[in-house]
């Protein structure tokens, strides 16, 4: 589990005004909110993780102990016009793989019947690697 | 020798030097510095096998003991440190010979395998790129050059009595 890996892709988002032209960065956000009503929107969350040490983690001194970590995040995209979630799903594809070790390993088109929006949910794999 | 571990309590250290010479500062050759992340050692010992002419059956014996091994890295010349390229590519000087050494684990109280090779020769350095879900990574083999001098003794096996 990291916040930190979500983080960073949020702010991957964030930084690109291909999807904040379509997004507005208030309404991409880490986690359920208690009220999602402010739509289009982008929710960040993770649906599973995996943390491996490498090759002398614990012999290695502290600063050099590499660790890989692989998250497997999910990115629900939410707008009113099915077209709309597809331009989003379709500018956020190219900012997330240029983020680095990332890819899209999963793609669903939904209604949300409780929100009633359009609903896209993306699932993405992402590896960090840290020097604990 | 005893207990059952991973390999995230094992240690390697990897450094050039030249023929005759031993290394004795090992700041920065660890796995952290040259990002291990697979480590193998294979010790292998042929057999021999002559015709008995006349007589039923063949004769066997002891055939050459040979050392070898192989490992990855992710952190290579630029970023890390440049033992294992020197040795392949310059391969004389201070980069004559390599030694590899390491441990399963440098827990206390117990023993477990080491190594202490200090005639090693980098004999292939593969680079391989894949897609943005692959680690880029070298694989690298080397042999020991000198398996007449290894010896075995509780735990440790070594050519450096006579490096």
């Amino acid at each position: 589990m990291s916040y930190d890996a979500m983080v960073e892709i949020r702010g991957y988002l964030c930084s690109s005004s291909n999807v904040t032209s379509l997004v507005p960065k208030s309404q991409i956000l880490v986690g359920w909110p208690q009220v999602l009503d402010k739509f289009p929107s982008i929710l960040i969350t993770q649906t599973a993780g995996t943390d491996t040490g490498y090759l002398g983690y614990n012999t290695s001194p502290a600063g050099s102990k590499l660790r890989s970590e692989e998250v497997t995040l999910e990115l629900d995209i939410f707008a009113k016009t099915r077209l709309e979630t597809y331009n989003i799903a379709d500018v956020v594809v190219p900012v997330l793989i240029a983020s680095g070790s990332c890819k899209k390993i999963n793609d669903v088109d939904l209604y949300d019947d409780a929100l009633n929006v359009y609903r896209k949910l993306s699932t993405y794999s992402f590896i960090k690697f840290h020097d604990d | 020798m005893a207990g059952t571990v991973t390999g995230q309590d094992a240690n390697v250290w990897i450094a050039a030097h030249a023929a005759g010479t031993a290394v004795t500062d090992y700041t920065d050759k660890d796995h952290a510095t040259f990002g291990i992340s697979d480590f193998s050692l294979t010790i292998d010992r042929g057999s021999i096998e002559e015709d008995l002419i006349g007589m039923p059956g063949n004769y066997f014996d002891q055939g050459k003991l040979s050392l070898n091994g192989s490992l990855t890295e992710c952190k290579f010349g630029a970023s890390g440190n440049a033992d294992l390229l020197n040795s392949i590519i310059d391969g004389t000087g201070d980069y004559q010979y390599v030694t590899i050494s390491g441990q399963i684990s440098d827990a206390a109280g117990k023993t477990y395998l080491k190594w202490y090779l200090v005639s090693c020769q980098i004999t292939k350095y593969d680079v391989t790129i894949g897609d943005a879900d692959t680690v880029t990574e070298a694989s690298i083999d080397f042999i020991v050059l000198d398996p007449q001098n290894v010896d075995y003794t509780t735990g440790l096996i070594s050519d450096a009595v006579h490096s």
